[in-house]
C-alpha cells in the first residue's frame, strides 16, 4: 500500500489553522475524485491530505432569501436532489446532473469541481451564468471572488496556500428566466465535455435581457461569450436572431484541439448547442 | 435431456457476486516479493546503457534483473522467433520491457523501476504499416518486415470482373482496439524446493505459459506447473501475453528463490499489451445485374506491431473470412501482416476477421445501393447454403444456419417496415436500419491442426458427486457452466453434484489454447469421452442393482432408472457407494481430436474449419446531423450456435460481445503521438457505458453440428464481429453518408458531411 499522511480536523477553524501552517504541503481532500487519480498519476508531488469530510455543515445547502448558499462539500448528488436548488437555480441541477456517473456524483463535490478548475467542468459554466460568488476563508478572514474570476488556468485558482473554499453564494434566478445547460461528450455517461454551453437570461414578452453565456471546454478555463450575449441583449427571439447568434459565437469561441475532439468540431458545436438551446425557447 | 439446453445460472455466479472469487492480486505467499517492469520510452532505439544496479540501494529493493539474468532463452516462444522477454540492446516499441525490479512492496518496486536510468540512441521508427514493405523502410523483421502473407486463389477474378455488371472498389481503415478486460494482467511465480516452479495467473492458455516459462528458465516442462487463477476477462488479450507476464515474474523468482507477484497497472497494461490489429483494406466486389456475386478481390495489410506473436494466424483467419459469408466463384485475397514500432498486435475476439468483415459487409451495402436492391435481399441471394462451396473451396455439408439468421433477425427487428419507412426524414435527427451477415469458422482450423485436441478428467466420488478437470479455461465466458451441464447430462447427475477444479497443467494433458470459440466443442467432447468411460462402470453397477441390462439404464437428476417407465430407480449416490465397496474404478481421462481440416497455403484452398457459425445483425440508429452523433438505439443479433447448451449464457455472450462491437463501431480508438499511446486509460479510451448500450435482442438459431457436444459449435467471438458494419450501413441508410473508417465518431461524420457537400 502507498502510505499518505491524512489530517482530519473536526472543525473549520482547526482546518484553517493547519492550512495556515502547512500551506501547499497540505492538499485539501473533498470527494477525492480528482485528488486520488491525481496522486496516482504523481500530479501533486509529496503532499499530505487535509480531509474536509468531518467538518460539520460544510455540505449544507440553504436558502438565504435572495441567494442560495451551497457548502463547498455539497456533492453533485446533493445539488441534484436539493429541492431548493431545483426551485431557484435549476440550471445548476441540470449541469451537476451531467457529471460523470452515479458514483462520481455521489462523491464529487461542487467545491472540488471549482477548485480543480478544469475547463470542462460541468458546474462552473452554470455557476458562472448565475453570477455566483465563491467564499474563501483563511485563518485571517473571508474573501469573496466571483466564479467568473475564480479559475486562472487549468488546475489553478485564486485559492491561496492558506485558504479553503467554504461555500458558493448563488443569486436566485428571477421567475420566468430562460436557461439551459447543454453538453456534448464522447459518450452518454462518464463523459467529460467536448463542448458545453450554459445560458441564462431574463425574458419579457419574448425579448431577452441580462443575457449570460458560459462555455466549457473551448478555452483554458470556462469562459464567457460577451459579444454573443450582447448581440442577443434586448432582442426578440426568432430564427434570424438565433442564426446571427450562432454565427457570432462560432467566431467568438476560440477552441483548441485535444485528445477528445478537434478545433473545427468544437467551434461548430458551440453554435449548434447555442442554437438548440435558443430554439428550445421558441417551442 | 434434463440439464443440457436449460437456462441455468452460472456455476461461478455466487462467488463472483459476493467477492469471494480469488483473482491473482488477491493471493499472497510467504516471503513474496513484488515486481515492477522497467519500460522503454522510445519507439525504436539502441539501448546504450541501463543502470539497474543503481536502484538496488533503495529501501525495500531486493533484486533486479536484465536480459543477462534470464537463465534460459531470452525469447517468448510462440510462432515466429525474435520476441525477447527483456529487450537486449535495442527497443522496438514504447512500453517494451527492458528490465525487472523486485522489492518488498509494490510501491518500492514501482518507485525503483521508475528511477532506473536508461540511455537511448533513438532511431527512426517505422509507424505506418503501409510503409513497412516499401524499399528503404527500417528493417524490423526478416527481409521485408512481414510476419505473414496468406492468399486465396479461387477461379479467375479478372474474368469475374470482366463479366460483372457492376464493380465497386473502396479502401477501409480500422483502428487498434483495446481489450479492456476488467482485471489487468498479473502472475505470481513460486519456486518449488525441487527446483521447479509454479506460476499462478490470469490467463487463457496455461499450456502456452508452461512452454514459455520452461524455455525462459531452461527447465524441462515437467518442472513447470501453471495454475490459472480466476480470470477477470481476457477477450484474446490473455492468449499469449501471460507468457510474458509470467515469464517476467518467473525470472525474478528464479533469481531470488522467493515467490514474486507481478500485476500490471492499467496504464502499463494499455501501453504494452496486445491490441486488435489496425488494418488497411482495399476491397473490390463485382456483381451481375441481379446481384449475383461474381468476383471479390481483397488486398489487406494488418499492422502487427513490433513482434510476430500471433500475427500469422490472426492474418490467416482474416484471409479465410475475407470474402464474407457468400458464394463467389472468383476470389483473390492477398493479406500481409507487417512489423511496425508499436506494441505487438494480437488476438482479440474475432481474431482478424472483424476488420475485413467491416469492409466486406460495407461493400455488400454499397453494391445493394448501386443496384437499387434491398441489402437484405442481396445477402439472401448470395448467402452460402448447405452444399455450397466457400471461398476456400470448402463444401458446406451441414449445420448451415445462415439463411435462418437472416430471416429471424429480419422478423425480430421488423426490418422491412423500418427499412421502407426510414431514411427519408428531413429533420436533424435521422433514423436508419442496417444489416450485416457473417460467418465464423469454429476452432483453430487448418493452419494449426496439431493443436486441435483436448483432454479431460472426470472422477465420481463415493457420494455420487463428480469432479472434473479440463485444459481449457474459464475467463468469464461461462465455460464451466456449460461443461458442468454436459457432465451432469452424461452421468445422470444434478448440476449441483458437479464441480470443476481450477485449470492446472498438471491435471490434464496439453489441450491447446482457450481461443477460437473452441472450449465448448473441445473440452465438452473430451469430457463426454471421459464420462462415457466412467458411466460404463457407474451405470454398470447401477444396472446390476436395478436388475436390467446396462443399455436399459437411464440417468437424470442424480437418479438411475430401469428404462423409460421409471418405475424402478436408484440414487446415483447409492450406486457410487456400491461401486466403492466393489472396488470399481470411477475415474477416467478423456480425449478429443477435432474433425480433420486442411489447407493448401499456395492456393489458399482447403477445408479451413470443421464447421461455421453464422450471424445476422440488424442495427437501428439515430444520427444527429448537426452534431454528427450516432446513437445505436436497437440491435437485433441472430446467431446460429449449433445448440445453446445454456441459452442464458449464449444471450449473455451476444449482449456482451455486441457491446464490445458497439465500442469498435462508434468510440474506441487507440491514439498515438510519435508512436506512443496517448490515451492509455478509460477516461480517454472510450468504451461504451450501460447508457450507451442499445436495446439488444438476442436471437438463438440452432442448426446442430453433429460432431459437437449435443450439437453445439463454436460461439462467443462472433457477437462482436458484425456490429460495426451493421452500424455503418444503418448510418448510410439514415444519412446517405458512407464512412469507411472506424470508429464512426461525430468528428469523422461531420468531416464526411463537409466533404460530400463539396
Ligand atoms: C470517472 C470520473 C468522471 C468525471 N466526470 C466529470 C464530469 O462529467 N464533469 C465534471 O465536471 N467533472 C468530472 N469529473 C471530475 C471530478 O469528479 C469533479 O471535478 C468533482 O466535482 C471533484 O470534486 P471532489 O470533491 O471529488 O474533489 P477532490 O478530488 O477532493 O478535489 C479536487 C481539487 O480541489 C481541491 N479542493 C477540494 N475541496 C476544496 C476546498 N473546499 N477548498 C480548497 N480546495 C479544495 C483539492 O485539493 C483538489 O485540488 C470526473 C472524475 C472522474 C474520476
Amino acid at each position: 500500500m502507498r502510505t499518505l499522511e491524512v489530517l482530519a480536523p473536526e472543525t473549520l477553524e482547526e482546518a484553517l489553522a493547519l492550512k495556515a501552517h502547512h500551506g501547499t504541503a497540505l492538499l485539501p481532500l473533498a470527494g477525492g475524485t480528482d485528488v486520488i487519480p491525481g496522486i496516482r498519476r504523481g500530479a501533486y508531488g509529496a503532499v499530505a491530505l487535509l480531509d474536509l469530510s468531518r467538518i460539520p455543515d460544510l455540505n449544507r445547502i440553504v436558502d438565504d432569501g435572495t441567494e442560495i448558499r451551497i457548502g463547498a462539500l455539497a456533492t453533485h448528488a446533493d445539488v441534484v436532489e436539493s429541492a431548493i436548488v431545483g426551485a431557484h437555480i435549476p440550471v445548476l441541477s441540470e449541469a451537476c446532473g451531467t457529471v460523470g456517473s452515479v458514483q462520481i456524483r455521489s462523491r464529487g463535490t461542487i467545491g472540488g469541481n471549482l477548485c480543480h478548475a478544469s475547463p470542462a467542468s460541468d458546474s462552473v459554466p452554470a455557476l458562472r451564468v448565475l453570477g455566483s460568488v465563491c467564499e474563501i476563508r483563511s485563518s485571517k478572514g473571508t474573501r469573496e471572488i466571483p466564479v467568473g474570476d475564480f479559475c486562472i488556468s487549468p488546475g489553478v485558482t485564486r485559492v491561496l496556500p492558506a485558504d479553503l473554499l467554504v461555500g458558493i453564494r448563488v443569486p436566485k434566478m428571477r421567475p420566468g428566466s430562460r436557461w439551459f445547460y447543454l453538453k456534448l461528450g464522447q459518450r452518454r455517461a462518464m463523459a467529460i465535455a467536448k463542448v458545453s454551453v450554459a445560458f441564462l437570461a431574463a425574458e419579457d414578452g419574448g425579448v431577452l435581457s441580462d443575457v449570460r453565456i458560459s462555455l466549457g471546454a473551448v478555452a483554458p478555463t470556462v469562459c464567457g461569450a460577451p459579444r454573443t450575449a450582447a448581440c442577443l441583449e434586448g432582442k426578440k427571439l426568432g430564427e434570424t436572431v438565433i442564426s446571427e447568434a450562432v454565427e457570432m459565437i462560432q467566431t467568438e469561441a476560440k477552441p483548441i484541439a485535444d485528445i477528445r475532439s478537434t478545433e473545427e468540431y468544437r467551434r461548430e458545436m458551440v453554435g449548434v448547442l447555442l442554437g438548440r438551446g435558443l430554439r428550445g425557447f421558441l417551442e | 435431456m434434463s440439464v443440457v439446453g436449460q437456462r441455468v445460472p452460472r456455476v461461478d455466479a455466487r462467488e463472483k457476486v459476493t467477492g469471494e472469487a480469488r483473482f491473482v492480486d488477491d493471493l499472497a505467499f510467504p516471503g513474496m516479493l513484488y515486481a515492477a517492469v522497467v519500460r522503454s520510452t522510445e519507439p525504436r532505439a539502441r539501448i546504450l546503457s541501463m543502470d539497474l544496479e543503481s536502484v538496488l540501494s533503495l529501501p525495500g529493493v531486493v533484486a533486479v534483473a536484465g536480459p543477462d539474468d534470464i537463465p534460459g532463452g531470452n525469447n517468448i516462444p510462440l510462432i515466429l522467433p525474435g520476441h525477447p522477454l527483456l529487450a537486449p540492446g535495442e527497443t522496438n516499441f514504447c512500453g517494451q520491457a527492458l528490465g525487472l525490479v523486485g522489492a518488498e512492496t509494490r510501491e518500492a518496486a514501482d518507485l525503483a523501476a521508475g528511477l532506473v536510468r536508461v540511455e537511448y540512441e533513438p532511431r527512426t521508427p517505422l509507424l505506418d504499416p503501409l510503409d513497412a514493405r516499401l524499399p528503404g523502410a527500417p528493417g524490423l523483421y526478416g527481409e521485408d518486415n512481414t510476419f505473414g502473407h496468406h492468399v486465396v486463389r479461387r477461379g479467375d477474378v479478372e474474368r469475374g470482373f470482366r463479366e460483372a455488371f457492376l464493380v465497386v472498389e473502396n479502401t477501409y481503415h480500422t483502428p487498434a482496439q483495446e481489450h479492456a478486460y476488467l482485471e489487468p494482467q498479473g502472475a505470481i511465480a513460486v519456486p518449488t524446493p525441487d527446483l521447479g516452479i509454479v506460476v499462478y495467473g490470469s490467463m487463457q492458455c496455461p499450456f502456452y505459459v508452461q512452454r514459455a516459462i520452461a524455455h525462459i528458465l531452461g527447465l524441462p516442462l515437467g518442472k513447470v506447473r501453471i495454475v490459472q487463477t480466476t480470470t477477470g476477462g481476457a477477450f484474446g488479450g490473455k492468449e499469449d501475453a501471460p507468457s510474458e507476464v509470467g515469464g517476467q515474474a518467473a525470472v525474478l523468482a528464479w533469481k531470488t528463490r522467493r515467490p514474486v507477484k507481478l500485476v500490471y497497472h492499467r496504464e502499463e497494461d494499455m501501453h504494452s499489451m496486445s491490441k486488435r490489429h489496425p488494418a488497411h483494406i482495399r476491397y473490390k466486389t463485382g456483381v451481375k445485374e441481379d446481384g449475383t456475386l461474381v468476383a471479390v478481390e481483397v488486398q489487406m495489410t494488418y499492422d502487427g506491431g513490433a513482434f510476430g506473436t500471433l500475427s500469422p494466424v490472426v492474418l490467416w483467419r482474416a484471409t479465410v473470412h475475407a470474402a464474407g459469408a457468400y458464394r463467389c466463384p472468383n476470389v483473390r485475397v492477398d493479406a500481409w501482416a507487417v512489423a511496425t514500432n508499436k506494441e505487438p498486435s494480437g488476438a482479440f475476439r474475432g481474431f482478424g476477421a472483424p476488420q475485413v468483415l467491416f469492409a466486406a459487409e460495407s461493400q455488400m451495402d454499397e453494391v445493394a445501393a448501386k443496384l437499387g436492391m434491398d441489402p437484405l435481399a442481396l445477402r439472401k441471394h448470395n448467402i452460402l447454403r448447405t452444399g455450397d462451396e466457400t471461398a476456400t473451396g470448402q463444401k458446406l455439408r451441414s449445420s448451415v444456419g445462415s439463411l435462418q439468421t437472416i430471416r429471424e433477425a429480419s422478423r425480430a427487428s421488423d426490418y422491412r417496415t423500418k427499412r421502407a419507412r426510414w431514411g427519408k426524414d428531413r429533420g436533424p435527427v435521422r433514423k436508419g436500419i442496417g444489416v450485416s451477415t457473417i460467418n465464423y469458422g469454429a476452432g483453430l482450423g487448418g493452419l494449426s491442426p496439431y493443436l486441435t485436441r483436448a483432454g479431460a478428467f472426470v472422477q465420481v466420488h463415493a457420494d455420487g458427486s463428480a469432479l472434473y478437470a479440463v485444459g481449457t479455461t474459464e475467463m468469464g465466458q461461462g465455460m464451466h457452466t456449460v461443461l458442468a451441464q454436459i457432465v451432469a447430462e452424461e452421468l445422470g447427475l444434478r448440476l449441483d453434484q458437479v464441480t470443476a477444479t481450477e485449470t492446472d497443467t498438471s491435471r490434464v494433458p496439453d489441450s491447446g489454447p482457450t481461443v477460437a470459440s473452441r472450449a465448448t466443442i473441445m473440452s465438452g467432447n473430451a469430457l463426454r469421452d471421459a464420462c462415457a468411460r466412467v458411466r460404463k462402470n457407474l451405470w454398470g453397477v447401477g444396472a446390476s442393482i436395478l436388475g436390467v441390462p446396462l443399455h436399459d439404464v437411464l440417468g437424470e437428476g442424480g437418479v438411475l432408472y430401469a428404462g423409460q417407465k421409471q418405475d424402478k430407480s436408484v440414487a446415483v449416490e447409492d450406486v457410487a457407494r456400491e461401486c466403492i465397496s466393489r472396488r470399481v474404478h470411477l475415474a477416467a481421462q478423456g480425449w478429443f481430436r477435432a474433425p480433420k481440416t486442411s489447407w493448401d497455403p499456395k492456393r489458399g484452398q482447403g477445408d479451413a474449419y470443421m464447421v461455421y457459425a453464422w450471424a445476422t445483425n440488424i442495427a437501428e440508429v439515430e444520427v444527429d446531423l448537426e452534431t454528427g452523433v450516432v446513437r445505436l438505439v436497437r440491435l437485433t443479433a441472430a446467431h446460429d450456435v449449433g445448440r445453446a447448451i445454456n441459452p442464458v449464457g449464449v444471450e449473455g455472450q451476444i449482449e456482451g460481445g455486441s457491446l464490445q462491437g458497439v465500442g469498435y463501431a462508434l468510440t474506441e480508438e487507440v491514439l498515438r503521438k510519435d508512436g506512443r499511446i496517448i490515451n492509455p486509460d478509460f477516461s480517454t479510451y472510450i468504451i461504451p457505458t450501460p447508457s450507451d448500450a442499445p436495446e439488444i435482442t438476442p436471437v438463438i438459431v440452432e442448426s446442430r453440428f453433429s460432431k459437437g457436444p449435443h450439437g453445439a459449435k463454436g460461439f462467443a467471438e462472433q457477437p462482436l464481429m458484425g456490429v460495426a458494419p451493421a452500424v455503418a450501413n444503418a448510418v448510410y441508410h439514415a444519412t446517405g453518408l458512407r464512412i469507411r473508417e472506424l470508429p464512426l465518431t461525430p468528428e469523422r461524420l461531420k468531416k464526411e458531411m463537409e466533404r460530400s457537400k463539396r
